[in-house]
Parts: structure tokens; C-alpha cells; sequence
């Protein structure tokens, strides 16, 4: 594979340089080069520059995706794990906005990773306490409310 | 400032210097006239109305409550509306993903937690109805209170994109016994026709579904990739067939603890369902298979690659067809299978490459022959079935030795196997027998 370097700019002017086999896991980037409208520095102009940084060092660590046959059991451990820290330190808001950008740049690894971490945040967990943690209101009308509880009544008493 | 009027007097309104904005200023003073120690807004309202009604007619008094109560109530729930508008844009702003990917995350959540969200907001809820979500719906963890209604509800939200459904109780109690955990069949027709008036239709007395609680999958089934039910009781054959001959995309069933023949659904299988691959079924000992239909499911349902069939009565010459019979057959598990003498084995140990198992699984087989294992276990070694990697023969009954002998430390030469096949695990765990009083 070719050590072509690609630049990435974000919405707010960070420049970012990476391998070419990084930039292909953006799938965005892929279909600009198909279309040759890749020129020296490809803008995105949906994407801020911390944002990018984020998802260009998860794109950096899982460049050379192992496949399902892999039997390196090692490896895929120590992926595991780095993506779990990875998805740790960040905050929620963060995290939804790294879904917005993976979502735009087509990166459906890091997509699928980010939701699965949001829907982790989801299971298992009473109503009062998802609102607590995504800080919403519960908005519904007393009627609305009362019917909803009750078709949803199975659901609770565990 | 507010007019005070003589309320008998012809209304503010009807004067043509009236308009809209001088009544939206007068609700605008009212709602954001400051609370100050000099006024008490509740003493004001209590010595206006008090005025009011004491200035007029009996006959107007009661126009003038009713009215002021009217005003009021509407005050009252124009301010609940705004304030769910509020929260609601509120919460766009803490949840800031569009509804598209908001479905994506919630597709990602198991079944009963998404229920649960969806009573969060209303955001939650519209997203929650989308039918991606209901594509994998999985009621074994909410096996108290899920009933036919709540599954025919959730049937109707997947539409077209049902790929799996699991429902009934993993883990009922009559699991942990084997044969006993279902009263047989015949014996709750002769009751069932007794009574009266037992509803047919009713859930068998400890279930919450009904018999035909699969019906809907007759519309929705068609996608239907793997289905799983756990003892959910007495179910109605015709419904079950027909539902199950719906899904004709079928990958993966698996049906324990429900007291249903299960024969006809190998035949089903065979007939409507052939691209199944993994299937389990736990027969808790009710009734016969026979030769014809085994014949048929194997020489139909050509993508079998695991098959697990617990407690059927089997013979040998049946198990030696299934066993042989699918050209892709990875793992098979006969456990319980009281019929079978081991001498099937034979055939499968004199193929040398061409059989593609791996796992080969037969505890508890009461008839089960040393010697048989042992002929087996000696093809092994000679390099023969050179795919297979995991072999299970434990028993609490130990193995049949000639004539009425048992014995639990049979004669297997462990060791070389260990040589000639270390890839083998081979586990034989024979409690030892308890003796018969």
C-alpha cells in the first residue's frame, strides 16, 4: 500500500495529515477520490477539528481490522480494551457528536461502536434514571402519560 | 391597569376600540406582574372577586364563577403546553441526534429496555416506534408479566422487519427435570374434555401465552430468521404449523418445554422451512418420530450445520441417518435419546474425510454401549473422522456393558487417544451409580 499522505480539514481550520489507508476508512473520502474531487487538502466541513482528532486516532488503531477468521485472540483483546478507554473518557455530548461526524463521514465501524456505547448507557435502566443521564424532561401530558405507563406496565415490577 | 367594570354592563369586548392585542396585554400584565411585598397577589384576588360578586345579581354571580373558573382552567392548561414545548425543545438540545440515528442507537437496546425509555419523552417514544427497532424482540427476560397482547403489539410495530423473536422462560423450573417436567399429553386431552368450561383458547394455568400467541407471525413471519420459545405450556398444533410455515426464511429454532408433538414440525421443516440451519428441540418426552420423516428432513433441509434433539425416542438406525445424513453437519447433540445403543457409531467412525463434524454430544443416553464408545474411540485413533474435536458421553447412568451390567469407569484407552488425537477433548463423567434400593 502506497504511504500517500491525505490532509484533512476540519470546519474550523485544523489540518490534519494521515496515511491514505486511514482516510479509506472514511468512506466519504473514498467516493471524493473515485470522483477525483480529492485535491491536496480534502475540507469537511461538518466536522470540528477536536472531533476529527478523536476519530482519526480511533481510525489509526483499527486500520488494519482484523477479520472474523483472525485467530489471534491476543489482539483482538487488546483492541477491545483500547476502544473500551477510548469511549471512557469521553463524555456524553462528546460521544453524540462523534456519532454525527462518523455518520457524515461514513465510518460505519466507529458509527456502530459509538451507538452501541449510547445504547449500553440505555439498558437496563429505569426511566428516572435515562433521563437522569441524557438530562431530558419528560414531556408527555397527563393523559399521554397515563396511557403510555400502562401499555408499558410489563415492563416494570421485575 | 385593569377597568373595573360593572360586570352587568355591556363587555369590554363589544366596544369597537377592543382588539386582540388589548386582551393579549391584559393576560400578558397578569402573568408577568412581579410578586412584591407591598401587594399579595392572593389577597388581590380575593377582595376583586370578592367585589365582583357582591356588586351583582344573584343571577349573574354564578355566570361570573363559572366564568372566572373557565378563564382560569384554559390559563392553566395553555401553561402546561408551553411548558412541554419547553421541555421538549429542551431535550432536543440535550439529545441532539436525529431521529435516524436515534433509531440506530435504540435497535442496539434489548427489548425491554427500549420500553422502558420509550416512557422517557416523547422524542423517545416516536423513535422507539419505528419498526427497525422491533426487529430482534427478545420477552425471555420479561417472562412474568409478557402476555399475548403485549406480543402482539410489539409483532404489529416490527412490520416487515422481524428477524428474531425469543419468548417464554429460559430457565423454568421443570428445566432441571428432565423427563418429568411436562404432565404427558394424552393424559390433559381426557381432562381438558371433562371440563366445560375450560376456555381453549386460555394460557395454560402458570403461562401468560396463549396457544395461538404465535398467529401474527402468519403476517409478519416471512423474514423471520430465528425463533426461539421456551416453555410456554400447551400450544395449539394448527397455529403453531401454521405459523411456523410462514417463515419459510427460517435459520434458527429452537423450541424447549412446550408441550407440543414434535414431529410434525420436523415434517414442517422439511416441507416449508428448508433453509433452516441450527435447530433445537427439546422434546421432554412426547411421542414418537418416525423413520419416513427423518428421512425427509434429511434429504430437504440440505443447510443444517447444527442439530440438537433432547429426550426423542430414537434408534439407532435413525440416529446413524441424522448423523450422516446433512452434508454440512458441524455439531450434533442426542443427548437423552434412551433408544440408542452406540451402534451407529460405527458408520460414522469407518468415514474418513468425509464427514464435516466437529461435535459430536451424547450424555445421558441410558442404552449406550461401552463397547460401542470404545470401537468408536479405536476408529479415532486409526485417524478416522479427522474433523471432530469435542465428544461427550457423560452419564449419570454410566454405560451399558453386556447383558444388565453397567459401569461407570469404562474401558477407554484415554491416553492414546491424548497420542494419535491430542485436537480431541473427550469428556466421559460417570457419577458414580448410585445403587437401587
Amino acid at each position: 500500500m502506497s504511504s500517500n499522505k491525505i490532509l484533512l480539514t476540519s470546519s474550523d481550520g485544523e489540518s490534519f495529515e494521515i496515511d491514505e489507508a486511514v482516510a479509506r476508512k472514511f468512506l466519504i473520502i473514498v467516493h471524493m477520490m473515485e470522483d477525483n474531487c480529492a485535491g491536496e487538502a480534502i475540507p469537511l466541513e461538518n466536522v470540528t477539528g477536536d472531533i476529527l482528532s478523536k476519530i482519526i486516532e480511533y481510525a489509526k488503531m483499527h486500520v488494519n481490522e482484523p477479520s472474523e477468521e483472525d485467530e489471534d485472540e491476543e489482539a483482538k483483546k487488546n483492541l477491545d480494551s483500547w476502544d473500551a478507554k477510548f469511549m471512557e473518557k469521553l463524555d456524553l455530548e462528546t460521544i453524540f457528536k462523534i456519532i454525527l461526524a462518523a455518520n457524515y463521514l461514513n465510518f460505519e465501524g466507529l458509527l456502530g461502536f459509538a451507538s452501541q456505547t449510547v445504547a449500553d448507557y440505555i439498558k437496563d435502566k429505569t426511566p428516572e434514571e435515562v433521563r437522569e443521564i441524557f438530562n431530558i424532561e419528560n414531556d408527555f401530558t397527563p393523559e399521554e402519560e397515563e396511557e403510555i405507563r400502562k401499555e408499558n406496565a410489563w415492563t416494570f415490577n421485575e | 391597569m385593569l377597568p373595573t367594570e360593572n360586570p352587568t354592563s355591556s363587555p369590554l369586548s363589544d366596544s369597537p376600540k377592543f382588539h386582540q392585542s388589548n386582551l393579549d396585554s391584559i393576560i400578558s400584565s397578569l402573568v408577568t406582574f412581579l410578586d412584591s411585598p407591598s401587594f399579595s397577589i392572593s389577597s388581590s384576588f380575593d377582595r376583586v372577586l370578592d367585589n365582583l360578586l357582591s356588586s351583582c345579581d344573584v343571577s349573574v354571580q354564578d355566570q361570573l364563577v363559572d366564568r372566572t373558573l373557565e378563564r382560569l382552567s384554559l390559563l392553566l392548561q395553555s401553561t402546561k403546553r408551553c411548558s412541554q414545548k419547553l421541555a421538549t425543545l429542551h431535550n432536543s438540545i440535550s439529545w441532539f441526534l436525529p431521529s435516524e440515528l436515534t433509531v440506530m442507537v435504540f435497535l442496539m437496546v434489548d427489548t425491554k429496555s427500549l420500553m422502558q425509555a420509550s416512557t422517557c419523552c416523547t422524542m423517545f417514544n416516536k423513535c422507539a416506534m419505528d419498526p427497525l427497532c422491533y426487529s430482534h424482540i427478545d420477552l425471555t427476560k420479561a417472562f412474568k408479566l409478557a402476555d399475548d397482547r403485549v406480543l402482539h403489539t410489539l409483532l404489529n410495530r416490527s412490520g416487515k422487519q422481524l428477524r428474531s423473536l425469543k419468548l417464554g422462560r429460559v430457565d423454568a423450573p421443570g428445566s432441571l427435570f428432565r423427563s418429568s417436567c411436562l404432565p404427558p399429553l394424552i393424559h390433559y386431552r381426557n381432562s381438558a374434555s371433562r371440563s366445560l368450561k375450560l376456555d381453549r383458547d386460555a394460557p395454560s394455568p402458570g403461562y401468560f401465552f396463549t396457544r395461538s400467541c404465535l398467529d401474527p407471525l402468519k403476517l409478519t413471519g416471512n423474514l423471520l430468521t430465528s425463533l426461539h420459545i421456551y416453555f410456554l405450556g400447551f400450544m395449539n398444533m394448527d397455529s403453531l404449523l401454521d405459523s411456523l410455515s410462514a417463515c419459510s426464511n427460517l435459520t434458527d429454532l429452537k423450541i424447549v418445554g412446550v408441550n407440543v408433538l414434535l414431529e410434525p414440525i420436523l415434517e414442517l421443516l422439511a416441507r416449508k422451512c428448508c433453509l433452516i440451519e441450527h435447530l433445537f428441540l427439546d422434546n421432554c418426552n412426547q411421542g414418537m418420530i418416525t423413520y419416513p420423516t427423518i428421512k425427509l428432513f434429511v434429504t430437504n433441509c440440505l443447510k443444517i450445520t447444527s442439530l440438537t434433539l433432547l429426550d426423542f425416542r430414537l434408534n439407532d438406525a435413525m440416529a446413524q441417518i441424522l448423523v450422516t445424513g446433512f452434508r454440512i453437519l458441524k455439531y450434533i447433540n442426542l443427548s437423552n435419546t434412551a433408544g440408542i445403543t452406540g451402534s451407529f457409531l460405527r458408520d460414522l467412525g469407518h468415514r474418513s474425510n468425509d464427514s464435516p463434524l466437529q461435535t459430536l454430544i451424547l450424555r445421558d443416553c441410558f442404552s449406550l454401549q461401552e463397547r460401542e464408545v470404545v470401537e468408536f474411540l479405536n476408529s479415532l485413533i486409526a485417524g478416522n473422522v479427522r474433523s471432530i474435536r469435542y465428544i461427550d458421553v457423560s452419564s449419570n447412568n454410566g454405560l451399558a456393558c453386556d447383558g444388565d451390567r453397567r459401569t461407570s469407569k469404562p474401558n477407554f484407552t484415554l491416553e492414546k487417544l491424548k497420542e494419535e488425537r491430542l485436537d480431541i477433548t473427550f469428556v466421559a463423567d460417570f457419577p458414580s451409580i448410585r445403587p437401587s434400593y
